[in-house]
């Protein structure tokens, strides 16, 4: 009968965890129950199984290794802090020592000296450095002042030339402007010319036409009147008889009264 | 059977060294990846289970009071973590680019083509592989419970008392536990028709 107990020792047997003593106890009981030595050798075999089966083969990211590196590094950080400041300090007094360097601050008056010291008799006074500012000062005016003459000068005279350049020019433009006008006119009238003569002469033409056309017309009005004053004239004739005839008879008329 | 204590390490560690939690980090990053890979069957999720246990260590450790007592309190925590992303993986399915992109190695090569760099057989190394996506599967199968014992004890040699300090259950649970997982294991195996015999005829 499987209880708990058993349960727990059986797996206690699988994994070997068990003392001598319960160890032997166990083996006894395996020897007893087939059932339990049945269900023993599943759970070796399941196990053996789930044995062959290996780890991933992996490494911690690249985050940890380079934490830890660094981490490892800032450990020693004071020390090498430490170090570099002695071997630099080390370095500038040999230096110094080989360079004969010497540094003195007295009197208001820093000074750093290369190999050999400064002698300060031969330093400069004040006015001494003012006088030379003063000087520099002046020869720098002179020679900006005669520098913008010249440049003055220069300016002048490129501008005359090119004033004189430009009035060249101007008139050259001007000479070829009027001559081409003057030919432009000459070639407009005498084209014109010949255009107003050939149209004075069409038109003359045309005049003529007009004039012997009137003429014809007026000369054909006056035949008509002429035939018309004729015609009338026949009439006033036969009116005229008729009229003296009627007198005739009329007078003839009161004489037989 | 892995990595060995180093008391003084942990110690070193506890002060705020971070040479030694490197060192640390270094010697269990591969067992924890490894516990974390079997319980989730996904090496997207070992990883960052990993990464957040060994933060966790890297936070948590100067409250561990006795450092013989480490490697049980290491277990506790990728425990934990395994738990608690395994709630979340059930509310959020996360892909990674590698499920989404295609394998070109799968569609032109055989996988013994593939073959990690160390491993010179390629066979073995199929055969690995294959055991291995079977027993992710039986793994996968098991209670969350049952699942934790079983690695704790046959993937990374820990004692039944170390077992049940990692889990704060006494050993007798522990015991229990792992019997029904082999129960478990012995039929989910026999139903994907691997045997003894199956995998020593493949060695």
């Amino acid at each position: 009968m499987k209880t708990e107990d058993w349960k727990a020792k059986l797996m206690d047997y699988l994994y070997d965890e068990l003392n001598s003593t319960e160890k032997k106890a166990f083996e006894e009981e395996l020897a007893r129950n087939p059932e339990l030595k049945e269900e023993l050798n599943s759970f070796r075999t399941s196990k053996d199984v789930m044995e062959n089966w290996e780890d991933e083969k992996v490494s911690a990211p690249p985050f940890f290794n380079v934490q830890q590196s660094e981490e490892r590094n800032s450990s020693q950080n004071g020390l090498k802090w430490f170090l570099s400041i002695a071997a630099s300090l080390l370095i500038l007094m040999v230096a110094a020592k080989f360079t004969g360097l010497e540094v003195s601050n007295k009197g208001g008056e820093f000074r750093i000296a290369l190999g050999q010291q400064m002698q300060t008799e031969n330093q400069l006074k004040k006015n001494d450095i003012e006088q030379m500012v003063s000087n520099a000062l002046a020869n720098y005016e002179e020679k900006i002042d005669t520098e913008r003459e010249g440049n003055r000068q220069e300016l002048e005279k490129y501008l005359a030339q090119q004033s004189q350049q430009n009035k060249q020019l101007i008139n050259r433009y001007m000479a070829n402007l009027q001559e081409s006008n003057v030919d432009m006119m000459q070639t407009y009238w005498k084209e014109s010319n010949e255009q107003q003569q050939v149209y004075t002469e069409k038109l003359l033409t045309n005049f003529a036409g007009y004039i012997e056309e009137q003429r014809k017309e007026d000369m054909d009005y006056l035949f008509a009147k002429m035939e018309l004053m004729e015609s009338d004239k026949d009439l006033f004739k036969i009116e005229t008889g008729q009229m003296i005839n009627s007198l005739a008879s009329n007078q003839q008329e009161e004489q037989a009264y | 059977m892995y990595a060995v204590q180093k008391e003084d390490l942990i110690s070193q560690a506890q002060t705020g060294d971070t040479y030694a939690q490197g060192e640390l980090v270094r010697e269990w990053y591969p067992r924890i990846y490894n516990y974390a890979f079997k319980y989730f069957g996904d090496a997207d999720l070992a990883s960052e289970a990993a990464q957040q246990t060994f933060i966790a260590m890297h936070h948590k450790i100067g409250q561990l009071k006795e450092c013989n007592k480490f490697k049980s309190w290491i277990y506790t925590i990728v425990t934990n973590i395994c738990r608690q992303e395994s709630r979340k993986g059930k509310r959020h399915k996360w892909l990674s680019f590698d499920q989404l992109l295609p394998k070109q190695e799968e569609e032109s090569s055989p996988a013994w083509e593939i073959s990690k760099q160390g491993e010179s057989n390629p066979e073995q190394t199929y055969l690995q592989g294959e055991l291995g996506e079977i027993l992710t599967k039986c793994l996968q199968q098991l209670s969350k419970d049952q699942r934790e014992v079983l690695i704790m004890k046959e993937y990374e040699g820990l004692k039944f008392r170390e077992i049940a300090d990692a889990l704060k259950v006494s050993e007798n649970t522990v015991k229990s536990r792992l019997y029904y997982a082999f129960s478990h294991m012995r039929k989910l195996l026999a139903k994907e028709n691997i045997t003894e015999n199956s995998v020593r005829y493949e060695n």
